[in-house]
This record gives C-alpha cells, sequence and structure tokens, in this order.
C-alpha cells in the first residue's frame, strides 16, 4: 500500500513543481541550481518547454528531487509529455513518460496520463509499466483534494517478488520469519483502494493464484501447488477495520502438522466478516464459515488478540464419522488404541471457550466404531457427550446397542452423567451387561489432569456363566459361576487396577482372584497380573470335564505372581495339593495315573503293561504338583520328594497304591501345554 | 599391627561381599547385545550392515571384576555360594510368545519402513527408538503414514525391551536393555540410514 501512496504523493509533487513553474513561451529552457519549495527541494533543475500540434511539449530533468517521506529522494529524474494541454484551471497531459531512480523502488520508466484540476485539487492519473521488483504494476488513481481513489492491476506478480518489496517495509522480526520459510507463487493481483491523505480508508482486493508452494524451514506447514482465490475488502470505520473475505482453495494440497489436506479431492473454502479493533489489537470475526467440500462445515466466531483466542464459539454441521476420522481425528491418534478404527455414522459437536473456560458437546447418531486389530467395538452408539472444566454442568447420555473388549461381550447399555470441573461423574449406577451377567458400576468418576486419564469406580459383578465365557474365551466349556464385589477398580497412566476380589464358583469349590492390575490393555503387549487362590476344587467334577482320568478328592491351589503377557501366561508360582483336612475319599483312576505321569515327564502306559493294569483305581494319600514359571521354564516339584525326583501321588489308604514320581524338574512350557493338550484328548491307557 | 590387618582384611571382604553383590545382578551386557544383534538381524534382514564383533562390555565386566591376589580367595567363595544364580543370569532369554509377536510385527513393518531409513526421512534416535528426521523427504499424502509407522514402531519397542527384562525376570533391566538396544540398532544399520547421538544426527 505504502508504494501507491508513495507514487501518487509522488506524482502530485512532481506535477506541483511543474504547475509552479510553468510558463507560456514557444521555448522556454530554465535551469536551476537549487530550489526549495514547499517540502520539496531540487537540484540542477533543467526545463525545456516546447509548443507543438497538440499543445505544449515539455522536458524536465532534475539530478536530485527531495520529497519528504515516505517518498524521499528521487535521482536522474526524467520527465516529458509531448501533450500538455494547459486550460483554465486544468491541464492534462495525456501521453506523458517518467525515469527516476529510488532507493527503494530502483530505476523506474513509466508511462502516465493525467488530468488535473488544481484549483479543486483534482487529479485523475493513469500509470503502465511500473516496476515494483520485477512486478508490472498498472494504476488509475483519482486524487481530490485530500481524497484518492486507485485501481491497480498485476497480472502475473511473483510471490518472492511481493515479499522483496515489502521487506523494505517490514520490521526485522517478520524478516526473520519470511526467511526462514521458501515460498513460491505467481499471483494475479487486482486491488481498489481509497483512503484520505495518509490513510488509506477502503481496500477491496481480488488475489488469484493457481501454484502457492510454501514450506517452513522443518516442513511442517506445507502447501504444494495450491490453486486459490482470495476476495478481501476492508473499510476503516472509527479507527476500526471491517473486514469481508471469502476464499477458496480448490487444487493442490497442504499438510499442516499433522492434517494432511487434498484440495483437488475436497475443495475447502472460507467466507467470514468481523472487525480490526485498532485500538485494542483485537480480532473481532463475527460469524464466519469453514466448508470442506463432502466432509464437514464449521460455523465459527472468535475474538483475539493476536496472541491468544479469548474467546471462541464454534459449531460443526452434521459429518460423516468416516470421512471425518482419517483427515481429522486419526492424525492426532497415532500411537493411541484410537489409531487405527473402522467408523461409521454420523457426529456434530459445539465447542464454546472465553479465556480459560471451554465447553464441548458431541452428539452422536448411530455410531459404529470397531478397533482394526479387533480388540474392541462398539455399535449403535447414540447420545450426547461432552465436557467441560467449568462448574456449569453439561449432562452426558450416551447408549450403545452392543459391543466387545478382546473377547468380553458387552450388552446394551445406557450411561447417564455430568460433566463439569474436567471431570465426569455418573448420576445412576451404570449397568453394563457381560456375557449373562452384569457389571453394575458405581461411582464412576472419570478426570483428565495433566494429559492423562484417570477413572475409578467400584462396582459388583453379578454371576457370569463359566459356560458363555469359557465359550467367548475358546476354552473348554467350564461350569460355574464367576461374580465379585469389587471395592475399586481404577486407571491410571494406561494401567487398571482392580482392589477386592473376583470370585468364582467352579468345580464345586471357590477361587479367589486378588491383585488384578492390567498393564496398557490396548498397548502393544497387554500385561495383566494377579494372584489367584483355589480352594478345595472337587476333582471328580474337574478331572470329568477335561476327560483327565477321574480322580476323587480335593484340591487345594495357588497361582501367585501370574503375569499374562499378550494373554499369555508367561510367569507364575503355581502350587496344587491335596488339603490337609480332606476326608473325602481319594482315589486316582489308571487313566489319570498315566496322564500325570505323563505330564511329569514319564512315558505313557507304564500302568498298561504291568500287573497293576488289573486295578481299575488306586487310593492315594496326597497328590499335588507345583510349577514356577520363568523365561519359557517350568521348575517342577510335587509333593515331597522322592529318590532322584518328587512325589506327584503319594500312595496311601487301602491298597492297591500307588506313587507316581516325577523325574524331570525343568520342563520346558510350551512343551507342558503340548503335554496338556495331548493328555485331554488323548484316548488314555489300553487296559488288556 | 595384626588387628590392623584382620580389620582391613575385613573390610575388603565386607566390601567384596556387598560388590559381588553387585556383581551377581549385573546386567549381562555382552548376553544383551547378542540377543539384540539376534532380533535386529531377523527384524532387519541380512541386507543391513553385518554385525560388527562385539567386546566392549565383557572387557569392562572383567576389567571391574580383576581383583588382587588377596581378595580372589573371598570372591572364589562368593560365587561358589552364589554360582547356581549366576547360571542362569548368563544368557537373556528373548524367546517368548510376546516378544515372538512383537518381533514378527517389527519385521513386517520393516518393509514399509526401510525405504524411509533409506532416504533418511526416518532416523535411529539415540534412546532406541525412531523418529521422523527430515518431514521434507516424505510426500505430502504419505506423511501421516509414516508417521503412524514410527508411533506404531516405537509402541512395539518399548514394549520389546519392557518384555525381554521382565521374561527374564528382571523388569528393572528394561533402561539398559533399551540402552543396549539402541547401540545395537546404530550398528548394525545399513549405510546411509541417519542415527542420533548426543543431539546430532549423523549418516553411517
Amino acid at each position: 500500500m505504502k508504494f501507491i501512496r508513495t507514487w501518487l504523493i509522488f506524482c502530485a509533487a512532481v506535477l506541483l513543481a511543474w504547475q509552479s513553474v510553468a510558463v507560456s513561451s514557444e521555448q522556454i529552457k530554465i535551469t536551476i541550481g537549487s530550489w526549495v519549495f514547499e517540502e520539496k527541494q531540487a537540484e540542477n533543475l533543467d526545463f525545456n518547454l516546447t509548443l507543438t500540434d497538440a499543445g505544449i511539449g515539455i522536458k524536465a530533468t532534475a539530478d536530485v528531487l527531495n520529497f519528504a517521506e515516505p517518498i524521499g529522494q528521487l535521482n536522474n529524474v526524467s520527465l516529458s509529455c509531448n501533450e500538455l494541454q494547459l486550460k483554465t484551471q486544468q491541464y492534462a497531459c495525456l501521453k506523458g513518460s517518467l525515469a527516476f531512480t529510488h532507493a527503494k523502488l530502483a530505476s523506474q520508466k513509466i508511462q502516465f496520463s493525467i488530468k488535473a484540476k488544481p484549483e479543486t485539487a483534482n487529479y485523475i492519473v493513469s500509470v503502465k509499466g511500473l516496476k515494483l521488483a520485477e512486478i508490472d504494476i498498472s494504476l488509475q488513481a483519482e486524487l481530490e483534494n485530500d481524497n484518492w481513489h486507485v485501481l491497480l492491476d498485476s497480472p502475473t506478480a511473483s510471490l518472492k517478488n511481493i515479499t522483496t518489496v515489502l521487506s523494505a517495509y517490514l520490521s526485522d522480526e517478520n524478516i526473520e520469519t519470511l526467511t526462514s520459510w521458501s515460498y513460491e507463487a505467481d499471483l494475479s493481483i487486482k486491488a481498489e483502494l481509497s483512503g484520505q491523505k495518509k490513510q488509506l480508508q477502503y481496500a477491496k482486493v481480488n488475489l488469484a493464484t493457481s501454484t502457492l508452494n510454501l514450506s517452513d524451514e522443518d516442513g511442517f506447514f506445507v502447501a504444494e501447488n495450491t490453486a486459490m482465490l482470495l476476495d478481501l475488502d476492508l473499510k476503516l470505520i472509527n479507527h476500526d477495520w471491517q473486514w469481508q473475505t471469502d476464499m477458496m482453495i480448490d487444487d493442490g494440497q497442504a499438510y499442516g502438522e499433522p492434517v494432511f489436506l487434498d484440495f483437488a479431492e475436497s475443495a475447502l473454502s472460507f467466507s467470514g466478516k468481523g472487525v480490526w479493533q485498532t485500538d485494542k489489537q483485537k480480532l473481532l470475526i463475527n460469524q464466519a464459515k469453514i466448508t470442506q467440500q463432502d466432509i464437514a462445515d464449521l460455523t465459527f466466531e472468535l475474538e483475539s488478540d493476536l496472541k491468544i483466542v479469548n474467546s471462541l464459539k464454534l459449531t460443526t454441521s452434521k459429518i460423516d464419522i468416516q470421512k471425518l476420522y482419517p483427515i481429522w481425528l486419526q492424525p492426532f491418534l497415532a500411537g493411541t488404541a484410537a489409531a487405527n478404527l473402522e467408523l461409521s455414522g454420523i457426529t456434530s459437536a459445539k465447542f464454546a471457550m472465553r479465556d480459560d473456560d471451554y465447553q464441548l458437546t458431541i452428539d452422536l447418531d448411530n455410531i459404529f466404531i470397531e478397533d482394526a486389530d479387533g480388540k474392541f467395538g462398539f455399535y449403535e452408539l447414540n447420545g450426547q457427550t461432552g465436557w467441560t472444566n467449568t462448574s456449569e454442568p453439561l449432562p452426558i447420555e450416551l447408549s450403545w446397542q452392543g459391543g466387545y473388549v478382546y473377547a468380553v461381550q458387552l450388552g446394551a447399555t445406557e450411561v447417564i452423567a455430568e460433566t463439569k470441573l474436567s471431570q465426569l461423574d455418573i448420576q445412576e449406577t451404570w449397568v453394563l451387561p457381560i456375557f449373562d451377567g452384569e457389571l453394575q458400576l458405581n461411582g464412576f468418576s472419570l478426570k483428565r489432569s495433566d494429559e492423562q486419564t484417570q477413572w475409578t469406580f467400584n462396582g459388583l459383578l453379578t454371576p457370569i456363566s463359566m459356560e458363555s465365557l469359557s465359550s467367548a474365551m475358546e476354552w473348554p466349556t467350564l461350569h460355574g459361576k464367576l461374580s465379585g464385589v469389587i471395592p475399586e477398580v481404577s486407571y491410571k497412566e494406561q494401567n487398571i487396577y482392580v482392589d477386592g476380589a473376583l470370585m468364582l464358583k467352579l468345580f464345586g469349590g471357590t477361587t479367589v482372584i486378588r491383585n488384578l492390575q492390567l498393564e496398557q490393555p490396548f498397548g502393544a503387549l497387554p500385561q495383566l497380573y494377579a494372584d489367584v487362590d483355589i480352594n478345595t476344587l472337587d476333582l471328580e467334577t474337574l478331572t470329568q470335564t477335561f476327560d483327565f482320568g477321574k480322580i476323587t478328592g480335593k484340591l487345594d491351589g495357588q497361582v501367585h505372581k501370574l503375569r499374562l503377557s499378550d494373554w499369555q501366561p508367561v510367569q507364575f508360582d503355581a502350587q496344587f495339593v491335596t488339603p490337609e483336612k480332606d476326608k473325602s475319599r481319594r482315589r486316582i483312576s489308571q487313566k489319570a495315573v498315566d496322564n500325570l505321569s505323563q505330564i511329569g515327564g514319564g512315558a505313557s502306559g507304564i500302568l498298561s503293561r504291568s500287573f497293576l493294569r488289573f486295578f481299575e483305581d488306586f487310593s492315594y494319600q496326597k497328590l499335588g504338583l507345583n510349577c514356577k514359571l520363568l523365561n519359557d521354564t517350568c521348575e517342577m516339584s510335587g509333593v515331597g520328594e522322592a529318590e532322584q525326583g518328587y512325589y506327584i501321588v503319594k500312595g496311601g489308604g487301602l491298597p492297591p497304591r500307588i506313587n507316581v514320581v516325577g523325574y524331570t524338574r525343568r520342563v520346558d512350557w510350551p512343551d507342558l501345554i503340548e503335554r496338556l493338550k495331548s493328555v485331554s484328548q488323548g484316548p488314555g491307557p489300553v487296559i488288556q | 599391627m595384626k588387628v590392623v590387618k584382620w580389620f582391613s582384611g575385613s573390610l575388603t571382604t565386607m566390601f567384596l561381599l556387598a560388590s559381588c553383590v553387585t556383581i551377581n545382578i549385573y546386567f549381562p551386557a555382552a548376553a544383551a547385545e547378542k540377543a539384540a544383534d539376534r532380533i535386529i538381524e531377523d527384524v532387519w534382514g541380512p541386507e543391513t550392515a553385518p554385525v560388527e564383533k562385539t567386546g566392549s562390555s565383557e572387557e569392562q565386566q572383567s576389567t571391574l571384576a580383576q581383583p588382587n591376589h588377596g581378595e580372589k580367595l573371598a570372591i572364589q567363595v562368593l560365587n561358589w555360594l552364589v554360582s547356581p544364580a549366576m547360571a542362569a543370569d548368563a544368557n537373556l532369554n528373548i524367546s517368548s510368545p510376546a516378544i515372538n509377536t512383537i518381533q514378527s510385527k517389527m519385521k513386517k513393518r520393516h518393509n514399509q519402513l526401510k525405504a524411509f531409513y533409506d532416504s533418511g526421512a526416518v532416523g535411529l534416535t539415540g534412546n532406541g527408538l525412531i523418529t521422523v528426521r527430515d518431514a521434507k523427504a516424505i510426500a505430502l499424502k504419505d506423511r501421516n503414514t509414516v508417521k503412524s509407522l514410527v508411533a506404531d514402531e516405537n509402541k512395539d519397542r518399548n514394549a520389546l525391551y519392557a518384555e525381554i527384562a521382565r521374561a527374564n525376570g528382571h523388569p528393572e533391566w528394561q533402561a539398559d536393555i533399551q540402552a543396549t538396544f539402541a547401540s545395537r540398532w546404530v550398528k548394525n544399520a545399513a549405510k546411509g540410514w541417519w542415527y542420533n547421538t548426543g543431539g546430532t544426527w549423523q549418516k553411517k
């Protein structure tokens, strides 16, 4: 803007100077060594006036012309006009040329025409060939008294050259920012400007490019071959700038860490209006709309002092979440549990912020979410959710028809909650159906602080049948119930801690799971830790379930320091033994003896080859097996030390008795699993 | 004089007792390097740089364990006392279903990442992870794919280091294992790949 103003003031100044010395004569030559007039100063002025057919011809040269800032000093000034028309109170030059050199504007050679009415201070100027840093500019200007109006046209301006010109008028800080960016574009600029004295009062700028390329130093913000149209209207009213703009980007690509936009696939448009409050240095966007074609509309209002956003109100249209996720959500979720989702459904959001307070509400309409690796999924998710850090509560109502987390099937549920002060609390007991039971969550509370999400609840797990659980886990069918009273479940730093105990009623006994902890449940390798205590299992029921061969009696056991990595057991300290106070009948069948000796590393079918094959079962005093698993190796032991081995079954009671002794103390864990599998699937020893 | 000698001898033994306990749980650096090399070779394939013979840490260990004549007996006694545990720790197990799962995921991902190591877009960090080193070397449309590959790789690498430590019964070794891997990834890196050392990027 300064150039145009500079140029206009310059033209006016030259013409004023010219007007001051114009004298009617057939040929007049005036030479002045040094001349000071008004705010102007000239050195070595030469005027040549000649009378021509079309009027008066004028040629003027000066070594130096000094004007008040912002024009400053012009050197080697040469002005000519072959068609100078002088009439009463007006003159005109319909075809003139002007040449000069200037520190900032460099060497200029321009054609111009001018119509002037000095009495009313009315001048109409047209200029062609003005070059500013290789940018060709044509302009038409009308000046009347202190008012001026300019039309400017530059069909092929290079962005690089524009910034070169502008850099003369920018602060060092701005120049430093500019030099850290690389940019290139051919622009077509049309502008209409008007003002009074030095003050611009109105501007209308149309800018178009089809080749905008820019990048910051690190490549975090990049535009490639972007085609853009920009219209900007500015109006000065009471020292404030009222503005209105329309922008359309419909080709090329852009990347603003971490969002990638392909404008050829989906054009982006922005329209908005607002005010720039000069005295408060505040930007108000009263009404703005961003449209990403076929994806989303976003309307917003904003108030900012350019350093921070003071207030923002934002509303989205109804958006297809399948289109929204890959562009606007997924890039922010890399490395998290939500990094790779398959989605469908409709969502919309509202966001309001003033200073540090904000409220976000999100509407969900028939949303389907599924992790690409099948770790979790939710179907027909509906309702409204949100988040706020203010004390004014926002209601949350969410429901889904079904879902799963790993193999755990979740039924239809509804959550009624509210959010305030960066926290979410349920208002009613949340009943979450799991298989054929329910998890009743009370006091569920979720909060976020220091970028960390934490939640806690206490709950009750009503009985889940082991049939449904074992079938989901692809275990052999188990009979029994799983239930529990949970004083507290908490989630912190990606770990879930379960305080209290889960109780399993299995095989006529009770199994209690304590110290349950889940590390990074959706991480690369989820870790599960627990201590399991097993009390008075009925061996008959157990052995029948697994077709192990019949054993009667009871069994106590514990699996402590259990660790599952990626849901596979990798570490534990397990002990199983006949309870001291067991009064039940203790018998073990041939098939079970054979299977136990196989597990202990012995050969199968020994019994069937000896005279013992004539006995169907044997009495035992005690049986037990311990396995300390670490590093894929199971350190085995039994109920007592035997010669070179350990007792797995120690005979006792009424004959026939039998001892089963294990000799292998270190067993490869995968081998042991294979043996257990073959035992439970095998036909068992053949009795002849 | 005798008292002084006895006292100093006892002190030495006590010191050794303490230091021997330290040696006993000493991180098996050489074994860790070998284990790391095996995993790296599997993940990156044989086309990366040939493995240099390791030895620095073994030398370091033997230097540390160089006692004077009088201390040898005490060490032998203590070694005898603790030998079974020591024998188990000398090797680092790197085969478990969890480790194998992670390793095969990393191997599969490497097919996608290799071109970006080659172009310098992705580099090896000093702490055994990877990062986008030069975003400008990646086409705009591929940037987020690469970012997510890098995030997934780092997630797996962190899980791998933690799992090796846990699987060997020493979760506290995770940092040492990560540091060992950090240097072995760099040693095994192919010519032309970038790695960060002390905050500066260098090309192999």
